[in-house]
């Protein structure tokens, strides 16, 4: 699960570069709206990637063994899986979505993105909103990853 | 950061928002039904988990296809301020019913 966890520092690079270019860039800096639309595409695939890894993962969390992370983390401490890590499982769904409809908004609204101030503040609002989302929840599962990591 | 809520939004846009937001609530209203819905365990190594990812991925983009095919011509489909909001209940909605579904009694007991 080493790339899961390399995919999500991935992600927030490119999330922190999405929103320092909205912010601090105009559509008059030469080539600003074609890096902030491949950034927007580059996160987009790495939380898709993240989710796929992740569900991969969790086939063998929840292996019925005794040895598994999930029977491990249900005898130590039975809330770090029926809360936390539930958490994580189902909250991060909502991901690929999230990022997707960021990007297709980005491809939609193309330089408006800079001139427009309300589809601007939108955009760092839903994107910004997002990355918090995104840490809330891998922020749910160090606790069970520490008890029992999945490797 | 304010939000002018005069912006109009273009069908194409609209589809997008809609899709979303509907899928997200899928994605809460099918974990919180999962126990009752045995037919979301599609992968039983990975449990209703496997269901409730595949079918809300297929919601959401039946959804995205149907709405673009019907809003793609409007010019205007409520405002922005409209969709964002419509967009940010879909996430708090869906949270609020994934963690209904968890065992917090563990936490209380």
């Amino acid at each position: 699960m080493l790339l899961h966890g390399f995919l999500f520092t991935f992600t927030l690079m490119t999330i922190a570069g999405f929103v320092g270019l909205l912010a601090f860039s105009s559509e008059q800096r030469k080539g600003a709206l074609n890096t902030l639309k491949v950034l927007a595409l580059i996160t987009t695939f790495f939380v898709f990637l993240l989710n796929i890894t992740g569900a991969y993962g969790y086939v063998y969390y929840r292996l019925p063994q005794p040895d598994s992370p999930r029977t491990i983390i249900k005898d130590t401490l039975p809330i770090a899986h029926e809360i936390l890590f539930e958490t994580m499982e189902y909250l991060s769904l909502i991901g690929p979505i999230w990022a997707t409809m960021i990007t297709s908004l980005v491809w939609h609204f193309n330089e408006k993105i800079f001139t427009n101030n309300t589809i601007r503040n939108a955009m760092l609002f839903l994107i910004i909103l997002a990355a918090l989302y995104a840490l809330a929840i891998a922020y749910t599962g160090v606790v069970p990853t520490r008890i029992a990591p999945l490797r | 950061m304010k939000v002018n809520s005069g912006l109009e939004v273009h069908g194409k846009v609209a589809a997008t928002f809609l899709a979303s937001s509907i899928a997200i609530i899928m994605i809460g209203i099918f974990t919180y039904m999962r126990k009752q819905l045995s037919w979301l365990e599609l992968y039983p190594p990975a449990g209703t988990f496997s269901g409730i990812w595949f079918y809300t991925y297929i919601i959401w983009i039946v959804v995205w296809i149907i709405s673009f095919v019907i809003l793609r011509h409007k010019e205007s489909v409520w405002k922005f301020r409209t969709w964002l909001i419509t967009f940010l209940a879909s996430i708090a909605v869906s949270t609020i019913l994934i963690e209904a579904s968890l065992k917090w009694s563990l936490v209380f007991d």
